[in-house]
């Protein structure tokens, strides 16, 4: 990767990878440092990096440093994150989410988000958390069924 | 196949898009069969969270790297590079100053060599002239000694067929002509060259001597010339020097010392011609060719 590959990464993954760590991170000036240091290391390893392989490297560095950034911070709550917006069409159920995002340990968010985020496929999530594919599976699916019954739970008080 | 045990992992692998169009096709057949599943299939499609393209990483200009790759130096790196481009420095330094003009001391060294030979050279009328410390240059003198045209004759008759005598003594005075090629720094053979100039050899062969004069020939006179004139010049200013003998032999061997050296460092010079020398410090690679 040269700097040309880099400078096109910043302008291609920076927002969606802040994004991701502020649902990880639930602090804006947390995910802000989190995406700053996953690009200064993706320059650092740029030559071993290929152009393709830039998006998964920097989700993995950046999944890294959030839940380590997580537990060293020993939170022992999600702090709802600042920016929110709703969709004309449903207002509610986007707000319901980000709650039931907030219910979840910070290895399932990441899992989360990283599935409908980015779109990543199981194995591909497994390669940037390095967990296995059947881990990834069993974390994402308690996950669901998770976010399934708080959205369920709402819904019926509602 | 979708069972009732089962199903739920297929629900959610639909809803993640992870499921094969065959495992699609059955879960679909399956929920089509128990259609009180749908309400569970659209919950788990629901729980399906989108970005917010509206939150964005304010400050993009501050990752993009503006400088070239390789011009980004840590100041721990740079102080290792400096360390290998100052040894690199002294050797430069140290071997720029072998190459320099021999200095004065230098100078003075061989124009004392060359007084010392003058002093000790026989004349031509002397025959037997021997020098310990240089067999080449003993070999010349023996072939230059002034003897009566037959021994001469006599002496190369031994090595050679018998030929013509004029070729003989053209044979001798080339012979005395590569000695004093390949000893050309030697003042003592630079004189004997001289000598051959003067060596009573008939009219005729001197002619021939002079006809065929080689380049070597050419440059060694050339380099004696060189040689002398200084020494005339060193020799007058030893001379206005207030000091006794004793003292003027002392630094005579002085300059004879620093000449010396001065040939040993030329040697190791010559022997660094064409090599390199590599510095490593950690991955990078300083390499100086000589």
């Amino acid at each position: 990767m040269e700097q040309n590959d880099y400078n096109a990464c910043v302008q291609e993954w920076a927002d969606a990878l802040f994004r991701f760590a502020c649902k990880c991170t639930g602090q804006a000036a947390d995910a802000h440092d989190v995406v700053q240091n996953s690009f200064e290391v993706l320059w650092q390893k740029r030559k071993e990096v290929q152009p393709g392989k830039a998006k998964a490297f920097l989700f993995q560095v950046a999944y890294r440093s959030s839940v380590d950034n997580y537990r060293k911070k020993a939170r022992l709550s999600y702090d709802a994150p600042p920016e929110e917006t709703y969709t004309p069409a449903n207002p509610d159920l986007k707000k319901i989410l980000d709650r039931a995002l907030a219910t979840l340990d910070e290895q399932s968010r990441a899992l989360v988000l990283l599935k409908d985020y980015e779109g990543y496929r199981y194995d591909e999530i497994a390669q940037i958390t390095d967990l296995t594919e059947a881990q990834v599976k069993v974390y994402l699916h308690r996950a669901r069924k998770t976010l399934k019954d708080y959205l369920v739970s709402v819904e019926n008080i509602l | 196949m979708v069972t009732w045990d089962n199903y739920e992992e297929y629900i959610i692998m639909h809803a993640d898009g992870e499921l094969s169009p065959e495992e699609e096709t059955a879960l679909q057949a399956f929920i089509a069969v128990h259609p009180e599943l749908k309400s569970e299939l659209d919950a788990y499609s629901a729980v399906k969270l989108t970005p917010d393209t509206a939150v964005v990483f304010a400050n993009k200009e501050s990752l993009l790297k503006t400088a070239p790759a390789g011009r980004v130096i840590g100041f721990p790196q740079w102080r290792k590079y400096s360390i290998a481009a100052g040894v690199a420095l002294l050797l430069g330094l140290s071997l720029y100053k072998w190459n320099a003009t021999p200095s004065v001391t230098e100078t003075v060294a061989k124009n004392d060599t060359v007084r010392q030979i003058n002093n000790t050279l026989p004349t031509p009328t002397q025959n037997n002239i021997t020098n310990a410390t240089n067999p080449k240059i003993e070999n010349a003198v023996t072939t230059n000694e002034i003897k009566p045209q037959p021994v001469i004759t006599k002496q190369h008759n031994t090595t050679t067929a018998p030929m013509p005598h004029e070729a003989t003594a053209h044979i001798a005075v080339k012979q005395n002509n590569a000695t004093i090629a390949s000893n050309h720094e030697n003042t003592a053979v630079v004189r004997l060259a001289e000598q051959v100039d003067k060596l009573p050899i008939e009219e005729n062969k001197m002619m021939a001597i002079s006809a065929e004069p080689t380049q070597q020939n050419a440059a060694t006179l050339a380099y004696t010339a060189v040689v002398e004139e200084p020494a005339k010049q060193q020799k007058s200013f030893l001379d206005q020097l207030p000091i006794d003998e004793l003292k003027k032999q002392g630094i005579e061997s002085m300059a004879a010392a620093v000449a010396n050296t001065y040939q040993h460092i030329n040697n190791l010079k010559h022997n660094l011609s064409g090599k390199t020398l590599t510095i490593q410090v950690e991955k990078r690679k300083l390499i100086l060719s000589f």
